[in-house]
């Protein structure tokens, strides 16, 4: 099987959350820590599925998302923001920007998982 | 006299050498001090791993009629390996590691919600963390008691409320600060009332952090915002007023109105009429056309802007003559609330483009110009 | 007649040394003090977030003012840069000082500038104002230029002061960078305290460090060596003068490059004398004068990391100028405010800001210089104790050190701006290094000032040197 996942999260302990939660859930996990990095990764392997974190270094998640977005390889790879808080204006925009879900902080690792596993039913995989 | 000199020579070269031995102290204290933080970030993140691994492992499904201690008892089973790790070390490293196991607790709790954080509530409990924080509250460190009342917020610490609503009367501001902000997570909308009743001279800035706090809840806030229009505390008593008119909840215009009419206190009355503007509920025009007449200029002012907001019409003739006779000020603020009355207003003010005098013909402008770029900017 | 010049002799051995031990004195404790002042502000700083405060409702607004002098090159630029700041709400004031070039041109063509009836209380005196614009594009509403008639920066800022709405002005070098909390950092201490009058931020060097779009985004050390001793006399200046001088409610100095004031006690105080090169630091001095001749409870204050970039000096004459006139503006502001030199109705200021400033930052090159002079005078005449003498001088040189390394390790301890051990082990070197040379430069040059200033009466900027967007510093 195994779908490759990216997670893009600056937090060295969430990252370390997330990336063992969906290995348990049977996933395989590429995990870096800035938008730049995310980037690249999401060009070189075309993941199934990208986890964005909208506040960190070097390139914002929305960066990284447009980027994503305008480019033929990457913009069919769908992506779940993980936003910081519940602020409305924030996911509003993650989500005109094309993302397909999302999740604020704090959130349940349980939650996390089961939504990967929604979308990517969602998307035939 | 060589002899002299060269005594105070010789001292001054001893202090010189005394204080070089110092900075090289100092450099020497930083090395081992980012040492201490190398070691604290590798047990860090050995404890990051462990904690998310307990936090994250799946649990047998209880049968339906469980109790709750139950759960208590899968997670203590849970949590024996890392208990029992830490029993075994001395006393100086186990104190180390705690502290690293508290800051990978610390800094999940923050991030992670559900049942993964009841986890993390109780392995805070159990392993006595939680004690260890209330403890600290009593530290003679403003910094150690602020770091613990804020911590205490963050691993969802129950028992801690009645200490933390302690530190709302502590000595330093950021240790009232972080409790508040603890005492919110801990016992949500409600605890505005110990936090409203408790709290005294608010500084500007701590009604900056309490403000964020009262405008997640809005509307649940007032109730308890409408109470503490009580206090005795001016500060509470402003913070209140502000926060109504920011929330903007209709119920709220019968106890500002009677603090805008009688209140003892100018500066409070002034901050009840400028709510009752924001508000902008016509049960206050009344009293706002009798107030453009006070005479103390503050209350004045006030109600000249609180006119405006409203764009009370009947009020044009009470504000042309604040625009005649007040100082420079009031004119620009009557001027301001003659362009908001709509097309009359702006008549009035463009047929006083051509006052004599010098001053109110400039008002008229500038006011006229500015209700000119108004509504691009919305 | 030989007894006569052994006890003259005597009597200024006795007194350089004596005053040698006052300034390495002075120069401890303040060190000492600055110490125990960061640690407290980064404890008490590691509390707020100010991501999340800025966004509210209740944070002030404040008037920020940019005086600006033949600066068609960069004006346009500065002004957007100030005009993205990140802060809640605040009106930017251009003050047109009567530039000569096309400056006013280049902001009404670039912002789309009408002129505006803006009606406004000119409290203070200043040169006539010829017109005031602003924009009619929503997106720089917040933009107001004044434009008048030349008078110098004192008279720009009086007049941005007259214009400002706010309760808080902020004046600043429109050429210096801002980082993105500078302004609600320096804005917290008059919210937690409401006697706080003014705040100074803290200016660093950016020559070197890499600029993208108006923000420092990586700092080190320049390559060339002049903004390296500047950026140890900065650390000097900065973390151990200002910061221990403001724990002791003496701060008599907040740079003209990002200060920020109470408008009503600016005016109170009769606002900007447009009459010295020292306009900022004089400002202060008589705010803290006109304060404590009433009386009335007050704090100044120096916030250690709102950090305002600028750019130093690369060249030993524009440098000297600098140094030039610093040193003018410090003479001229103790000569005004003389009256407070040792006496004690004006409290700490008085008694210890003050004579530190008259007798250690402003007579202490005089001192030295005639240390140096009558050390080759008894050299000449043969009397002199050559091995003392270089004993001396090894003790002073150990102090300079000292207190060099001092500063470097209170940034060490506290904000590590500059990530590189190179760039550190270079700062200390160059702590060391200043000793032989740079020390006397900038001496000689401080000694000029006071010819400058009572020979040939120069108390003004000088023909040469630009009024607005200064490159200086202090």
């Amino acid at each position: 099987m195994s779908e490759t996942i990216l997670v893009a999260e600056d937090q060295q302990h969430i990252r370390a959350l997330i990336e063992y939660k969906l290995k348990n859930s049977g996933y395989s996990v590429v995990a870096v820590e800035d938008g730049v990095a995310a980037l690249t990764k999401a060009r070189e392997l075309v993941p199934t599925l990208i986890l964005l974190d909208v506040m960190m270094p070097l390139m914002t998640g929305f960066e990284v998302l447009s980027a994503l977005k305008q480019d033929q390889k990457t913009k069919d790879i769908p992506i779940l923001l993980v936003t910081a808080q519940s602020k409305e204006e924030e996911v509003l925009k993650g989500l005109e920007l094309g993302a397909e879900d999302y999740i604020t902080k704090p959130f349940s690792p349980n939650e996390l998982a089961a939504r990967v596993k929604k979308v990517l039913l969602r998307h035939g995989k | 006299m060589s002899f002299q000199i060269f005594l105070i020579l010789a001292l001054a070269a001893t202090a010189t050498f005394l204080v070089i031995v110092i900075s090289i102290g100092l450099v020497v204290h930083k090395a081992l001090h980012s040492k201490t933080i190398q070691r604290q970030q590798k047990l860090y993140t050995e404890y990051s791993q462990q904690v998310a691994e307990i936090i994250l492992q799946d649990l047998p499904t209880l049968p339906e009629d469980s109790t709750a201690s139950g759960r208590f008892d899968q997670y203590e089973i849970l949590l024996a390996p890392l208990k029992d790790q830490l029993e075994k070390m001395t006393k100086g490293r186990r104190s180390l590691h705690r502290k690293a196991v508290k800051l990978a607790l610390i800094d999940f709790a923050r991030d992670v919600a559900g049942e993964t954080s009841d986890r993390l509530v109780y392995f805070s409990y159990s392993l006595g963390l939680v004690d260890d924080e209330i403890k600290l509250l009593q530290s003679k460190n403003w910094w150690d008691r602020a770091q613990a009342a804020h911590d205490l917020g963050v691993l969802r610490a129950r028992r801690a409320v009645t200490p933390l609503a302690k530190g709302l009367e502590d000595e330093h501001p950021d240790v009232r600060i972080q409790a508040m902000q603890s005492l919110v997570i801990l016992g949500g909308v409600h605890s505005l009332e110990t936090i409203l009743m408790k709290s005294k001279n608010l500084s500007r800035w701590t009604a900056i952090e309490l403000s964020i706090i009262v405008m997640r809840f809005k509307e649940e806030a007032v109730p308890f915002l409408i109470d503490s229009l009580q206090s005795t505390d001016q500060s509470i008593v402003l913070f209140c007023i502000e926060m109504l008119a920011e929330i903007g909840f209709v119920s709220a215009v019968e106890p500002l109105r009677t603090m805008a009419r009688d209140y003892p206190n100018t500066v409070i009355r002034a901050k009840a009429i400028e709510a009752l503007g924001r508000l902008g509920d016509e049960r206050a025009e009344a009293m706002l056309l009798e107030l453009l007449r006070n005479p103390l200029p503050t209350l004045r002012f006030k109600a000249i802007e609180a006119v405006g907001r409203i764009g009370i019409r009947s009020a044009l003739s009470a504000l042309e003559t604040r625009l005649k006779d007040g100082v420079l000020q009031e004119k620009i603020l009557a001027a301001r609330s003659i362009a908001a009355a709509g097309p009359d207003g702006i008549s009035l003010l463009t047929s006083l483009k051509n006052a004599e005098n010098e001053i109110l013909r400039g008002v008229a402008q500038q006011v006229l110009e500015e209700s000119r770029v108004e509504p691009s900017v919305a | 007649m030989m007894a006569l010049v052994e006890i003259l002799i005597e009597i200024y051995f006795y007194g350089v040394i004596a005053y040698f031990i006052v300034v390495n004195m002075s120069y401890t404790i303040l060190l000492l003090l600055s110490y125990r002042e960061i640690l407290y502000y980064m404890r008490h700083n590691s509390f707020s977030d100010y991501r999340i405060t800025v966004q509210s409702e209740l944070t002030p607004p404040i008037s920020i003012l940019a005086p600006a002098y033949n600066e068609e090159a960069t004006v346009v630029e500065s002004v957007r840069s100030l005009l993205k700041l990140n802060y809640g709400k605040y009106e930017v004031i251009v003050i047109n000082d009567g530039s000569k070039d096309a400056t006013l041109d280049r902001l009404i063509r670039e912002f789309s500038l009408l002129p505006s009836n803006q009606v406004y209380e000119p409290v203070l005196e200043t040169k006539p104002v010829r017109d005031i614009y602003k924009s009619h594009k929503p997106a720089n509403r917040n933009l107001v230029v004044v434009d008048k008639e030349n008078g110098g920066k004192a008279d720009a800022l009086n007049a941005g002061i007259n214009v400002a709405q706010f309760e808080n002005v902020c004046a600043i070098d429109a050429d210096s960078l801002l980082e993105d909390d500078a302004l609600q950092k320096v804005m917290k201490p008059f919210l937690e305290d409401d006697h706080v009058v003014a705040s100074g931020g803290i200016v660093r060097i950016a020559n070197g460090c890499e600029v993208v779009n108006g923000r420092v985004t990586k700092v080190s050390l320049s390559r060339k060596f002049l903004p390296i001793f500047q950026v140890v006399e900065y650390f000097r200046a900065f973390l151990s003068g200002r910061m221990a001088w403001q724990g002791l409610n003496g701060l008599l100095i907040i740079s003209g490059a990002f200060g920020m004031f109470r408008r009503d006690v600016v005016i109170e105080a009769g606002g900007y004398n447009h009459e010295t090169v020292g306009e900022d630091m004089e400002l202060v001095a008589r705010i803290h004068r006109t304060k404590l001749e009433k009386k009335e409870p007050y704090r100044v204050v120096f916030v250690p990391d709102p950090v305002c970039w600028t750019e130093a000096p690369e060249s030993l004459r524009i440098l000297s100028r600098q140094r030039n006139r610093w040193h003018r503006g410090l003479l001229d502001t103790l000569l005004i405010h003389r009256k407070m030199l040792f006496n004690k109705n004006y409290g700490i200021v008085g008694m210890a800001a003050v004579p530190y400033f008259f007798f250690i930052e402003l007579l202490g090159p005089v001192f030295e210089f005639l240390g140096y002079i009558s050390m080759i005078a008894m050299l000449a005449l043969g009397i002199l104790n050559v091995n003392m003498t270089i004993l001396f001088f090894i003790v002073a040189l150990f102090y300079g050190v000292m207190f060099s390394v001092g500063a470097v390790l209170l940034e060490e301890i506290s904000f590590q701006r500059y990530p590189r051990a190179r760039d550190l082990a270079m700062l200390l070197s160059f702590g060391v290094l200043e000793n032989f040379g740079y020390r006397q430069i900038t001496l000689w040059w401080r000694m000029k000032a006071f010819y400058d200033y009572f020979v040939k009466g120069v108390k003004t900027w000088g023909p040469m040197q630009r009024t607005g967007f200064s490159r200086g510093a202090t």
